[in-house]
């Protein structure tokens, strides 16, 4: 009873902590407006869910059909970046350190937080409920509301994915690899290719028809369940689906559909994937470091690799290996009056030079000796491997490899809580801004050289200087976007997506980086070069109004 | 060099006052802010350092508004910030370099400054280790240590003394001294004996209002004749406390020795001492307050 009140408190502490900012109302305004957008009228372009250029009439039982897809297969990705905070809030304000002095087990903690999570992640599902019951009255095709066909679908859903997405939220944070910007790419590709495997294995592939399981979206039972419907009423019809797609006019006919059949066994199977998800959170309470400062200090160690070796050489020169140790023991010297010698020069204007090589060190500190290695060997192996491989397989990984050094640009200040101290000093939007931007797209054009010198080598210039708008563009979005959003889920999350549709996929209308023919022709990367200016542009005024508060 | 502080407001979100109407001019020297927790010495000491703007008034450094171009102090200016972090994979001295570029200082001169800063900070045994791995003294001497490499005019240090051991504290404080002359020092601080080790002028704040503003002696005359020591039992103490304003109190075996700010003596046996900052500063801030000890309280 003592556990269940203890856990009560700390979901409660923490859903009001998160409910409570503005961001959150950002949040449930995109939802809203999501939401509005699920359920296009005609001639809108576009169509949300169809069977073979077939949609439901906008009745309760499609509409919340919509929404339960949408709600199981895109929120949690979504959810998942939103919430992944819980813990490191509580590590960042040193709460955490308080409550790991309290009785609480480190199964009740994590637990609170999956509960928390959940709860947020299920308010958001709440709100677009009730866009749903909103957006059958605005389209107004079928205005009987049927409460079960509406709601059973988004819960049934979409909760169980929502539930694996905030459970999985708690354990990426417990566990110290995957706590940062890793992790954010980690877990893309994760739901992703869960994605791929449950829509590739779900229809057979001469019929096109869905084979019903019980898959953690719940979508093949849904569509099974559709195909069946549109067969009954023409048995010709073809079977081929998609959930967002682009239509012309009088494309798409309409259907009356009657919603799924949901069976005792089947709510169980949804219900089955909830159960389940507590035992993520509860597995995570195993690399879960109790906000222990000595295992964060000795990752930090081992993380400092190059710090480490400087050290060494250095206490070889002074031969004096034991004083770089004393530090914390030496004996205290008394104190005695201090003296600091006035400054013979004076600072000086225009060091924008040194300032750009100053983030390029901070840019680089801290990484693992893997990663290192691992620049090293993409420049060679994209020098050295043939050029359709290149093509192939390392360019998409050039596109990929600086995203770690991306991420931190515009939220440094905020993340080590510098900023006072650095937007204090001379120039902090005309130079210091720039000088991390421009740092950033040096560091890029360094780890895609091989790649570089391959494409000048074979003469593709244009591909070329279509490769270096793209190194201008990925780090000015970085920049835009940390400045603005102040953590770097936003741009990994948009930055993903960009490179799995342009780069991974070669959707021209997304090829920021000039990879496919097609985009080159139809001049695409000289749009991101209007974009990089534009993020610029954003990054400097977010970057005042932060000077201004 | 001159600093005008000039009927500067600050409101927050919520219709919260950091400052109202506050107004001084400052010369070289060492101003000790003192105040209680929330009374606007934060807030302006962001607004010196050109981190906010504030919603009313001006600020002028040599006659330039600091709002409309913060560049020119931003060259002179040193700031220490009360709360503040580190880049948890640099040593002290790159972090240092690091702020030296974005300060303008030339590569060369930057090394000796930041050599001799980690001399005078006594960090410089610990210079190679990652200020992630730094101890709470340690990281707050980094922050002193950066608010010094440009040699600055313009001194801006928050609760600086904030987390180091007793012996850091007097080498801070003797380090101010060194520093005071030909440029402005801005300390803010609610340790009253930091103030008077190192300040050559005191402003005393509170609710964002300037509630005094003078050298320390002049503050100390304010008092004279206003500080008793008092010899009572202990069995009275909670009653004395009710109706004085009590600055300190200590057990002895012969009572409860109480010193007592008051304007007239609270007791014929009450014996006249000297007044302290300490003293003064609870005068002024309970005078504000206007709960000020019982019927002879000021």
């Amino acid at each position: 009873m003592r556990t269940l009140h203890t856990l009560y408190h700390l979901t409660r502490a923490d859903f009001f902590e998160r409910f409570r900012r503005y961001s959150f109302l950002v949040v449930l305004a995109i939802t809203v407006g999501a939401g509005y957008l699920f359920v296009p009228p005609e001639g809108a372009g576009y169509l949300v869910l169809h069977v073979g250029l077939r949609r439901g009439i906008y009745n309760s039982a499609w509409i919340g059909l919509v929404f339960g897809f949408i709600a199981a297969m895109h929120l949690p990705l979504f959810g998942f970046y939103l919430v992944k905070n819980a813990l490191e809030r509580d590590r960042q304000t040193g709460v955490g350190q308080i409550i790991a002095t309290t009785p609480i087990s480190k199964p009740v903690y994590v637990v609170g937080k999956w509960l928390s999570n959940l709860a947020v992640l299920t308010l958001i599902l709440g709100v677009l409920t009730v866009m749903a019951v909103i957006m059958q009255l605005v389209r107004a095709e079928d205005l009987t509301i049927n409460p079960w066909a509406l709601v059973g679908p988004i819960w049934l859903m979409g909760l169980p994915a929502l539930a694996i997405a905030a459970a999985m939220a708690v354990l990426f944070e417990s566990v110290s690899f995957l706590r940062g910007s890793l992790g954010n790419v980690a877990f893309l590709f994760i739901w992703l290719s869960m994605m791929g495997r449950v829509l590739s294995g779900a229809f057979d592939e001469a019929t096109h028809l869905a084979q019903p399981t019980n898959d953690l979206l719940g979508f093949t039972r849904a569509m099974a369940d559709i195909q069946q419907q549109v067969l009954a009423l023409e048995p010709d019809a073809h079977m081929g689906s998609g959930l967002i797609v682009p239509v012309g006019d009088g494309e798409v006919s309409t259907f009356v559909w009657d919603g799924i059949g949901w069976s005792v066994g089947s709510v169980l199977g949804r219900a089955m994937w909830s159960g389940m998800a507590v035992v993520i959170p509860l597995a995570s309470a195993i690399p879960f470091d109790r906000f222990d400062p000595a295992r964060s200090r000795q990752r930090l160690k081992r993380e400092g690799l190059l710090t480490r070796l400087q050290k060494r050489m250095g206490a070889i020169r002074r031969r004096d290996v034991l004083r770089r140790q004393c530090a914390e023991t030496r004996v205290i010297q008394a104190a005695t009056a201090v003296h600091l010698t006035p400054l013979a020069l004076a600072p000086q204007r225009g060091q924008f030079l040194g300032v750009l090589v100053a983030e390029l060190k901070l840019m680089l500190r801290g990484h693992s000796l893997i990663w290192y290695a691992g620049t090293v060997g993409l420049i060679l192996a994209c020098l050295v491997i043939p050029l359709q491989y290149v093509k192939q397989y390392l360019l998409p990984m050039v596109w990929l490899w600086p995203v770690l050094i991306w991420s931190q640009l515009g939220i440094r200040e905020r993340r080590y809580n510098t900023g006072q101290m650095v937007f204090s000093a001379p120039h902090p939007v005309t130079r210091q801004l720039p000088a991390t931007w421009l740092a950033a797209v040096f560091f890029t054009v360094v780890a895609g050289s091989g790649a570089c010198v391959r494409l000048a080598l074979t003469g593709e210039i244009t591909g070329l200087l279509a490769w270096f708008v793209g190194a201008l563009f990925a780090p000015a979005l970085a920049l835009a976007l940390g400045v603005w959003v102040g953590n770097s889920r936003a741009f990994e999350i948009v930055y993903l997506l960009l490179w799995y549709l342009g780069v991974m996929n070669q959707v021209p209308a997304f090829d920021y980086a000039g990879v496919t023919p097609a985009g080159l022709a139809m001049n695409i990367p000289l749009v991101y070069l209007g974009l990089t200016a534009g993020m610029v542009v954003l990054a400097v005024i977010g970057r005042r109004r932060q000077l201004q508060m | 060099m001159r600093l005008v502080i000039d009927a500067v407001s600050k409101l927050y979100r919520g219709r919260v006052w950091g400052l109202r109407d506050f107004s001084l001019e400052l010369e070289p020297g060492v101003l000790a802010l003192v105040g209680p927790n929330g009374a606007g010495k934060s807030t302006l000491m962001r607004i010196l350092a050109t981190i906010t703007k504030p919603t009313a008034g001006r600020v002028t450094w040599n006659g330039t508004d600091i709002s409309r171009s913060p560049d020119q102090l931003r060259a002179v200016l040193g700031y220490l910030p009360q709360d503040f972090g580190v880049y948890p994979n640099l040593n002290a001295v790159e972090f240092l370099q690091y702020m030296a570029a974005l300060k303008g200082l030339p590569g060369r001169a930057a090394r000796q400054r930041i050599e001799e800063l980690l001399h005078v900070v006594n960090l410089f045994e610990a210079r190679d280790r990652p200020l992630g791995g730094y101890s709470g003294g340690m990281k707050q001497r980094v922050g002193i240590a950066q608010a010094l490499l440009n040699d600055p005019q313009l001194l801006i240090v928050d609760e600086p003394t904030a987390g180091l051991d007793p012996e850091e504290r007097v080498r801070f404080r003797n380090l101010l001294s060194d520093l005071a002359g030909e440029r402005i020092v801005i300390l803010s601080t609610h340790i009253v004996s930091d103030a008077e080790a190192a300040a050559t002028e005191i402003a005393v704040i509170n609710g964002g209002q300037l509630l005094e503003h003078a050298e320390p002696e002049r503050l100390l005359q304010a008092l004279e004749g206003k500080v008793w020591q008092w010899v009572i039992p202990s069995t009275e103490l909670t009653a004395v406390k009710e109706r004085y304003l009590i600055s300190s109190s200590a057990r002895r075996s012969d009572g409860v020795h109480v010193r007592v700010v008051s304007e007239a003596p609270p007791a014929p046996n009450a014996q006249a001492v000297a007044p302290t900052l300490e003293d003064a500063y609870l005068y002024f801030i309970s005078s504000a307050n206007g709960s000020t000890g019982g019927e002879n309280g000021p």
